[in-house]
């Protein structure tokens, strides 16, 4: 039987993603973290595992390259990428919200002419704001979002937010949620139809795992 | 702006400025031949310039001359050889089923594309302006096409009608597995028919299809729309709520399913039942778990279809080949009855999608029912894993002196089935050897003499006439 490959999220989502596989029986994946490698066969457990960034996790499972992934579903949806997604996992919960700067939160700033909006996020933000009929200029951003508004580079921002701290600490306050998130476990469409039953095998052991014990985030 | 070389236009202004940012722009790039159609800026100071000079900044207007747009690909060589060989025998397939081939355009107008293929297809669609300005889109699908036929031409025309089509078709998407923007689809369309057996036609050619060129593990995953519709109309869903409902099907996303639904408390049981769906995939055992869903008489007419699809394939030998599907609501949106995609081991995307779609050809013309399916080429020549890349070689070189004299002999030869090729070189006999034995060209015809030739075979000369070598086989 060859092994079921899967896609991990490095990251925050890596540790309870690993804790997810070696509670099924993977002794290797505890490892992944201090290891250079990127890919990990287990035979013993049936997985084969790569290490990837978060955003890269739909794009492995939807070409094939992987059965399985976790990823968020704020990563998910930005990627729209063509996967299946049988099941939520309960951890990494976190929330995609549009932030602002405390001056231009008080004001009605949906009235702006143009408001130009930093984001790891381009595809939902533009949704968004397109949704709601506001003409807004996105920049694209790879990190460090919250620094946008206070360096001159945007006035809002889209980005994740567990706690809101961050969002405090430079001096942003939340304006409105876009979606809230958690990790879930993604299926390639080719592989869940020829491979039917290992996959059920599994997705149905996580189940098992997540009534009896929430993976702890 | 440069202007053609037809002299006609060389009292504009020399365009210095232009050059010079060639200068720069074709800088460090290699020297290649201008394309054939090429432009010449007029300017003095070129007249006196060496002729490799004005190659270059001709060249320099399209610096990598090679470049072909994103998504769009040249066959040649091995590569077409398999594409054609690949084709032909799908061709073959057809017409052993009574299938005839229809060559509609590649372009047409927009609207009346859209007509048919719907809104999902749309953004995908290439749109060109014409002089007049009507919008025109390359075809992104052979379906509606053969529907608009079906639909105004061949209004009259006696049912069933049965069509194949070996095409390429576009589609503005990021080009994944094999399949470009431009790329071709084989399919068959079986118009005037609405019962199983026409359904159980079209899948059985389906598999024969993959199975002809040596493909033995795949699965066609069945679906029947008529069976999602019904338990949405049951629940009382809202179009809106429908299509909510239908995204999480198709993403088997069921904690999303189950919010989405568990708006509505109201529809106890086929809220239950749209929960259900996905897990209904497998054998016929399913149709019988399905069966107990619903009594609605849409849903149930959707079983009996599929059973009755079942029994017709199992009675072939071909059951095996089938996985019932039924939280699959996907496919084109025209698709009223059964709806499925192929797929292979080790190939992340389907290789082909075909269903029902009982009311695209009344968008056009008469309501007509009709099935069909789309076979995605170039994926299953990845699924082939390389299988079958020969080239087919020559069975005979001919020396130019003998190619000149013997054209009437080599006619023969060719109508009785060798591939001959003639020497247009003039090679030395020496050449012709060499050529020969690194192209794998197992026979040479070096002279001729009245009837007779002079053969070098597995590094044998031997005259033979010319009447005996076109009786036997190359």
């Amino acid at each position: 039987m060859s092994l079921l490959w899967v896609a991990l999220p490095k990251g925050r989502l890596f540790e309870p993603a690993a804790a997810l596989f070696s509670r099924l029986g993977s002794r290797v994946v505890g490892a992944l973290a201090t290891s250079r490698r990127l890919l990990h066969e287990d035979p013993e457990a049936g997985f084969g595992f790569v290490l990837v960034k978060p955003m890269d996790v739909p794009i492995y499972v939807e070409y094939g390259a992987a059965d399985l992934g976790i990823v968020g579903q704020d990563a998910l949806r930005e990627l729209g990428r063509d996967v299946y997604e049988p099941l939520r996992l309960g951890f990494g919960r976190c929330r995609l919200v549009v932030a602002a700067p405390a001056s231009l939160a008080s004001e009605d700033w949906s009235r702006r002419p143009t408001l130009r909006v930093a984001t790891r996020y381009p595809r939902l933000a533009r949704q968004h704001f397109l949704s709601r009929g506001l003409s807004v200029e996105i920049v694209a951003l790879a990190g460090s979002v919250e620094l946008a508004p206070r360096a001159g580079l945007a006035d809002l921002i889209v980005d994740v937010a567990d706690s809101g701290h961050t969002l405090a600490a430079n001096g942003l306050r939340e304006i409105e949620t876009i979606l809230t998130s958690q990790a879930c476990l993604i299926v390639n469409r080719a592989s869940h139809k020829v491979r039917l039953a290992e996959i059920n095998t599994v997705l149905g052991r996580i189940q098992e795992l997540l009534d009896g014990a929430p993976v702890p985030d | 702006m440069p202007i053609p070389m037809d002299g006609a236009t060389s009292s504009l202004p020399p365009c210095h400025a232009l050059n010079e940012s060639l200068k720069t722009y074709g800088a460090g790039l290699p020297l290649t031949r201008p394309p054939a159609a090429c432009y010449y800026v007029p300017n003095p100071a070129e007249a006196a310039a060496p002729s490799w000079y004005k190659e270059w900044t001709m060249a320099a207007h399209r610096p990598f001359v090679g470049a072909l747009p994103y998504g769009v690909r040249d066959l040649f060589l091995e590569e077409a050889a398999r594409l054609t060989s690949l084709e032909d025998t799908w061709r073959r397939l057809f017409e052993a089923w009574g299938y005839s081939r229809i060559i509609p355009p590649t372009y047409e107008h927009y609207d009346i594309l859209l007509l048919g293929s719907g809104v999902e297809l749309e953004e995908q669609v290439f749109r060109v302006l014409d002089r007049e300005g009507n919008i025109l889109a390359l075809r992104s699908d052979l379906t509606t096409q053969v529907a608009r036929i079906v639909g105004t031409k061949l209004r009259d025309h006696p049912l069933p009608l049965r069509f194949y089509y070996l095409a390429n078709v576009f589609r503005y998407e990021e080009p994944q597995a094999g399949r470009q923007r431009e790329f071709r689809q084989a399919g068959v369309e079986l118009i005037g028919a609405p019962g199983a057996d026409a359904d159980a036609e079209v899948l059985t050619l389906t598999i024969e299809a993959l199975r002809r060129v040596g493909l033995h593990e795949f699965q066609l995953n069945v679906g029947h729309l008529g069976l999602f519709h019904a338990l949405a109309s049951e629940a009382g869903l809202a179009p809106s709520e429908a299509e909510a409902v239908r995204g999480c099907l198709n993403r088997k996303d069921v904690p999303g399913l189950a919010e989405v639904l568990g708006r509505r408390a109201e529809n106890g049981a086929s809220r239950g039942a749209l929960l259900t769906l996905p897990e209904l995939c497998g054998g016929p055992e399913v149709l019988d778990r399905a069966a107990n869903l619903s009594s609605h008489p849409s849903a149930c007419a959707a079983i009996e279809r599929l059973r009755a699809i079942h029994q017709v394939l199992a009675r072939r030998g071909l059951a095996g080949h089938v996985i019932f599907d039924l939280g699959e609501t996907r496919g084109m949106g025209y698709y009223t009855g059964i709806a499925f995609e192929g797929f292979a081991p080790g190939l992340g995307f389907p290789i082909c999608s075909g269903g029902r779609y009982d009311e695209l050809i009344s968008r056009y013309g008469p309501a007509r029912p009709a099935v069909g399916v789309a076979l995605v080429t170039e994926r299953v020549l990845l699924a082939m894993n390389g299988a079958d890349a020969s080239l087919a070689r020559p069975d005979l070189l001919v020396a130019a002196p003998v190619a000149r004299s013997c054209w009437r002999e080599i006619e023969c030869l060719r109508e009785a089935g060798w591939r001959v090729e003639a020497d247009v070189l003039d090679m030395s006999e020496e050449d012709l050897r060499r050529i020969a034995a690194a192209r794998g060209i197992p026979c040479l015809a070096l002279s001729a003499e009245g009837d007779r030739v002079r053969l070098l075979e597995q590094g044998v000369e031997h005259w033979l006439p010319w009447q005996v070598l076109a009786e036997g086989r190359p």
